[in-house]
C-alpha cells in the first residue's frame, strides 16, 4: 500500500512547479553518466562526447568529459574553473568561452535544485509528460540560445535529457543514464581535477 | 665586442625570417612538386581539432575547431566551440565570407578574415604551380609559390612532417606552420590529414596555436567528393 502511494507521488512529481520544487527539496546529491551529441549544420554526423555529472546541493557541480577530450568543469562556492588534458598533463583553461560556461553551470545548478522557473532571463513553460521549455525573454540572449528543452525522468528530482537549441540547425542534446540520487559525494570532487 | 655581436645577432634573426634562397635539387622539379603537394588534403573532409593557445600570464585556452573543407569547390565552413559544445563562432567562405555566428570576443571585425586565411594556409594547396622547387638552406625539399601578396614555401622535412612558411610582399615571414600528417582511425583508404599543427603568427599581433585532431571523416556526398 505504501509502495503504491510512493509510485503515485513519483508519477505525479512533474505535474506542477510546486510538485517539482517539492521533489527537488529532497535531493542532496545526483551522480550520473551522460552522452552529449553536438549537432552542427556543418557536420553530417553529430560530435559525440561522454562524461559524468556530479551535483551536491545547493550549488556544487562537477561536469567531466571523459572522451574524446578529457576535461572537467568545477563549480564550487560560486567559482567556476575548467581543467583540460592537453597531452599527458592537465592545465587550467582560461579561454574566452569560460564566462559563457559559468552562466551555463549556474543554470544547471538551478535545474538540479528544481528551480527551472526562477531565472528571470528565461520564460519557463511546463508541458504534460514532464517536459519543460525555457525560452529567452530578451532578444540578445535568443540570438545565442533559441530555447532549452528539459525532459524530466520518472524518478523524482531527476532530469532525463537536456536539449539546447542554438537555432533550427544547431543543437546539443545531453542524455543522462545511471543516475544515482542522494549517495555520499567526496567534497574534493568539486575542487580537484584528475 | 658586445657592440659588434648585437647587430650581427639582429641580422641573423632577420635572415631567419626573410625569404631564403632555394638551391637546385637532385630530384626533378616535378618530383619535388609532388612531394610538396602531398602536404594538403585533396578531397573533402570534415575534421574536429582541439585548439590550444597560450595566453598572457602562463595561462592556456582550449577550444574545439570544426572545419569542413571542399577543395573542389574552394569552400570552407568552420566553427569554434567551447569544449562543452557551445558554438562561439561559425563562418563559411566560398570566395565570399559569410559569418553565421560570432559571440564576443569572436565578433571582432578582423578575426573572421584572419581565421579563414589561417585555415586556407593550413588545409588548401596554393593555386598554380610552384615558381621554384629545390632544396632550402636546411637541405629539405621545398616548393615556392607566388601569391597575390607574397610567397609560400612548402617544405618537406626528413621525419615526414611539413613546414609552411608564408612571407609577405616585403619577403618577411608572417606565418610558420608545422604539420604532422596521419591516417585518421576508422577511415581507411582516404589518405592522410593534418593531425598535429603548430601555427605561429609573427608581427604586431603575434600568436601561436596548437591543433590536435579529435576526429576526421571524409565527405562522401557529391559536394567536392572523390579521391
Amino acid at each position: 500500500m505504501a509502495g503504491a502511494a510512493l509510485l503515485l507521488i513519483a508519477a505525479g512529481w512533474t505535474t506542477s512547479w510546486e510538485s517539482i520544487h517539492a521533489a527537488a527539496r529532497d535531493i542532496r546529491s545526483v551522480q550520473a553518466a551522460f552522452t552529449q551529441e553536438k549537432h552542427l549544420q556543418i557536420l553530417a554526423q553529430p560530435l559525440v562526447s561522454r562524461g559524468r555529472l556530479i551535483f551536491a546541493a545547493p550549488d556544487r557541480l562537477r561536469w567531466e568529459y571523459e572522451a574524446p577530450l578529457p576535461s572537467v568543469l568545477l563549480m564550487n562556492e560560486g567559482r567556476v574553473q575548467r581543467f583540460v588534458k592537453t597531452g599527458p598533463t592537465w592545465t587550467e583553461d582560461a579561454s574566452a568561452a569560460l564566462p559563457a560556461m559559468s552562466f551555463v553551470m549556474q543554470e544547471i545548478g538551478r535545474w538540479m535544485n528544481g528551480r527551472f522557473d526562477e531565472n528571470p532571463e528565461f520564460e519557463a513553460r511546463l508541458e504534460p509528460g514532464g517536459r519543460i521549455i525555457l525560452s529567452p525573454r530578451k532578444k540578445a540572449l535568443s540570438t545565442v540560445i533559441q530555447k532549452i528543452v528539459l525532459q524530466l525522468a520518472d524518478s523524482p528530482g531527476v532530469i532525463e535529457s537536456v536539449t539546447v537549441y542554438e537555432d533550427d540547425h544547431n543543437f546539443t542534446r545531453l542524455q543522462f543514464t545511471d543516475v544515482v540520487v542522494n549517495q555520499p559525494v567526496d567534497p574534493a570532487l568539486f575542487t580537484d581535477h584528475p | 665586442m658586445k657592440h659588434f655581436l648585437l647587430p650581427s645577432f639582429a641580422l641573423l634573426i632577420m635572415a631567419c625570417h626573410s625569404l631564403p634562397p632555394i638551391m637546385p635539387a637532385e630530384q626533378t622539379p616535378g618530383d619535388v612538386a609532388t612531394v610538396c603537394d602531398a602536404a594538403f588534403p585533396h578531397r573533402a573532409w570534415r575534421m574536429v581539432h582541439t585548439i590550444t593557445t597560450d595566453l598572457p600570464g602562463g595561462r592556456r585556452g582550449v577550444m574545439l575547431g570544426v572545419v569542413s573543407l571542399s577543395p573542389a569547390t574552394n569552400t570552407i565552413e568552420c566553427a569554434l566551440l567551447s569544449i562543452e559544445g557551445l558554438r562561439l563562432f561559425e563562418a563559411r567562405d566560398d570566395g565570399t565570407l559569410t559569418i553565421r555566428r560570432a559571440l564576443p570576443p569572436f565578433d571582432r571585425p578582423t578575426l573572421a578574415g584572419g581565421m579563414m586565411q589561417d585555415i586556407r594556409l593550413i588545409f588548401f594547396p596554393p593555386r598554380g604551380k610552384p615558381v621554384a622547387t629545390g632544396i632550402n638552406p636546411s637541405g629539405n625539399p621545398t616548393c615556392r609559390y607566388a601569391l597575390a601578396d607574397g610567397f609560400l614555401d612548402v617544405i618537406r622535412r626528413p621525419e615526414g612532417t611539413y613546414l609552411l612558411e608564408r612571407y609577405n610582399r616585403r619577403q618577411r615571414m608572417i606565418r610558420r606552420v608545422e604539420i604532422s600528417e596521419c591516417r585518421p582511425p576508422g577511415v581507411e583508404g582516404h589518405g592522410t590529414v593534418p593531425c598535429r599543427i603548430h601555427l605561429e603568427a609573427m608581427g604586431a599581433n603575434a600568436y601561436q596555436l596548437d591543433l590536435e585532431l579529435v576526429e576526421a571523416r571524409p565527405v562522401l556526398d557529391k559536394q567536392g567528393s572523390g579521391p
